[in-house]
């Protein structure tokens, strides 16, 4: 089995490689494909068929499939696929694309708009021109409203945060038994500087009937996958309170840049501290709601846990479920990698990450090398504004050389501390338990 | 015309052809294997099959939200049947065939 897997591998390298470097000689190459001025279809239908036959089915629009386009039935190897303006992120998927940051990646104070990740729900809208992108406010206002970006821009007050955003499903990958989703590791977090308006500025300019507004609903210009028009990928929403929270933004810049167009442009909502599915992303209208929404994934099972502890693969019904709001303390190594190696003589190094706490502040941060028998406080910078993650570092001793695991625990102001062992739930979210790094101490 | 391209395919290198090993070779081996893929690969990448490791039931409460929710043709009979064999047998909580993928 390793041998055929190998070859796979090969095989699926060589057939992105080739649409990498010249998309047009690869529909040539490997279909006989050619195109006319348009760059769409088949000339003189060369190629078709041999696409129909590789595809299993007929290519119903083949006259609008632009050229040098790899179908994506055969686009499923990953080893070739890349993201425009992203970098070294671990691709789960990419029809949805689902991407993380490995850890040692994160080690920045402001997450590069390159190595924030990206959880897609649906397929990404083309077209993301922020001059005619417009936002709708309306349900429980007195005065519904369309706003352009540059309204928001010139009515509002804009204001720079740093702001922490992570995945409810981060941490997926070491439930057992697994639970359905993707299957995160550590890195669907991060924490970029994200300038916007305040929310609350925006549904108040509208008017806010504060007596009746339970809830919004959020939707935004990504499809459905299945292509079904009007079927809507995901559209979920938050409490009145925290949409009046002044940090929850409705934000058009991330790192002082347009927004990359898989993290929401040209608008999106940041509500920092819950689940990322709280921050819709390509925003176009807020549906103040006078019930708690009703949108796809806000009901059933989606970004709910059990309201009381369950044992590991229980099954627990819809009725138990409660929605997830604010996310749990958590923190990251993100220096050194694991695996680092110190060398011969040298028994210290300064060990660093971050660590954040929902709505809450991360008061202490501990470190051990001894698999928890003893744990060494951490310096921990204060956060630069509320919901930013903050910055801890440790010089750590080696006693001799060998093999150590260096795990931090982060503990909040609410005496909220990590833990060891997972709270196992069936959809696999908030997976809070410390981080752990190897680290070999070189005889 | 196209049947000499055809031919033409196959005498490619191995690294380019595919005309002779369809995209669901990909994937694990096993009976109903071809009729997953055109199921589940028709609105998702089968990435996100990959990743999974369920029980059959979990299987197929999986299929029931996919219609229900997300706009999948109602699967019944043996169709469904084959699938969810396949699906949880490939891809059951043991994980005989989950591979994280490396970070590029």
């Amino acid at each position: 089995m390793p041998s055929t897997k190998r070859s796979l591998a090969k095989r699926e390298r060589g057939l992105a490689e080739l649409y990498a470097a010249d998309p047009e000689r690869a529909d040539a190459l490997v279909f006989g494909r050619r195109t006319d001025r348009s760059r769409r279809g088949f000339l003189k239908g060369a190629g078709l068929a041999t696409m129909a036959a590789a595809l299993g089915a007929p290519v119903v629009f083949w006259r609008r499939l632009p050229a040098g386009l790899i179908p994506a039935a055969l686009a499923e190897g990953l080893e070739g696929f890349v993201i425009d303006g992203k970098d070294g992120l671990r691709v789960l998927g990419d029809r949805p694309v689902n991407a993380e940051t490995p850890a040692h990646l994160l080690d920045d104070d402001i997450t590069p708009m390159a190595r924030h990740f990206i959880r897609n729900n649906g397929i990404p809208p083309a077209n993301v021109d922020a001059a005619s992108w417009r936002l709708t406010v309306d349900g429980e206002v007195e005065t519904p409203l369309t706003l352009s970006i540059d309204d928001l821009r010139r009515d509002f007050q804009i204001v720079d945060l740093q702001l922490q955003l992570e995945c409810g499903g981060n941490g997926r990958a070491s439930f057992n038994p697994p639970a359905r989703g993707n299957q995160w590791t550590v890195g669907a977090v991060g924490n970029a500087q994200w300038s916007g308006v305040r929310y609350r500025d925006v549904i108040r300019a509208a008017g806010l009937k504060e007596n009746t507004a339970v809830y919004t609903g959020h939707y935004g210009a990504d499809t459905h996958l299945s292509g079904q028009p009007g079927k809507i990928p995901i559209s979920r929403g938050i409490p009145i309170s925290k949409a009046l929270e002044p940090h929850t933004l409705i934000a058009f810049e991330m790192n002082g840049e347009p927004i990359h167009p898989m993290n929401g442009a040209p608008l999106r909502v940041v509500a920092p501290g819950w689940p990322g599915s709280c921050s819709q992303k390509w925003l176009t209208r807020i549906w103040v709601r006078d019930q708690v929404h009703d949108g796809p994934k806000m009901t059933g099972s989606s970004y709910r846990v059990p309201a009381y502890p369950v044992a590991p693969g229980q099954k627990v019904p819809d009725a138990a479920l409660r929605i997830i709001e604010a996310m749990p303390v958590k923190s990251l190594i993100t220096y050194p990698r694991s695996g680092f190696e110190l060398q011969t003589g040298q028994q210290t190094l300064e060990v660093r990450g971050h660590a954040w706490a929902g709505e809450a502040e991360v008061e202490t941060l501990d470190v051990t090398i001894d698999f928890g028998a003893t744990w060494l406080r951490a310096e921990l910078d204060l956060p630069p504004n509320k919901y930013a993650w903050q910055r801890w570092r440790a010089r750590l001793e080696f006693p001799v050389a060998g093999y150590y695991e260096v795990w931090a625990r982060a503990t909040d102001t609410n005496g909220m501390m990590q833990p060891f062992a997972i709270d196992w739930n069936p959809k696999g979210y908030l997976n809070n338990s410390l981080h752990r790094i190897a680290v070999r101490v070189a005889a | 015309m196209n049947r000499l391209l055809g031919y033409w395919l196959l005498a490619l290198p191995a690294s380019f052809a595919f005309a002779d090993s369809p995209p669901w070779e990909d994937l694990p081996a096993g009976p109903g294997r071809e009729l997953t893929y055109g199921i589940c690969s028709a609105c998702h990448s089968m990435q996100i099959v990959r990743q999974q490791g369920l029980t059959r039931d979990a299987w197929a409460d999986t299929l029931d939200w996919m219609t229900e929710e997300q706009g999948m043709a109602e699967l019944t009979g043996d169709p469904r049947e084959q699938i969810l064999d396949y699906l949880s047998t490939a891809f059951s909580p043991e994980r005989p065939n989950y591979e994280p993928t490396e970070a590029q």
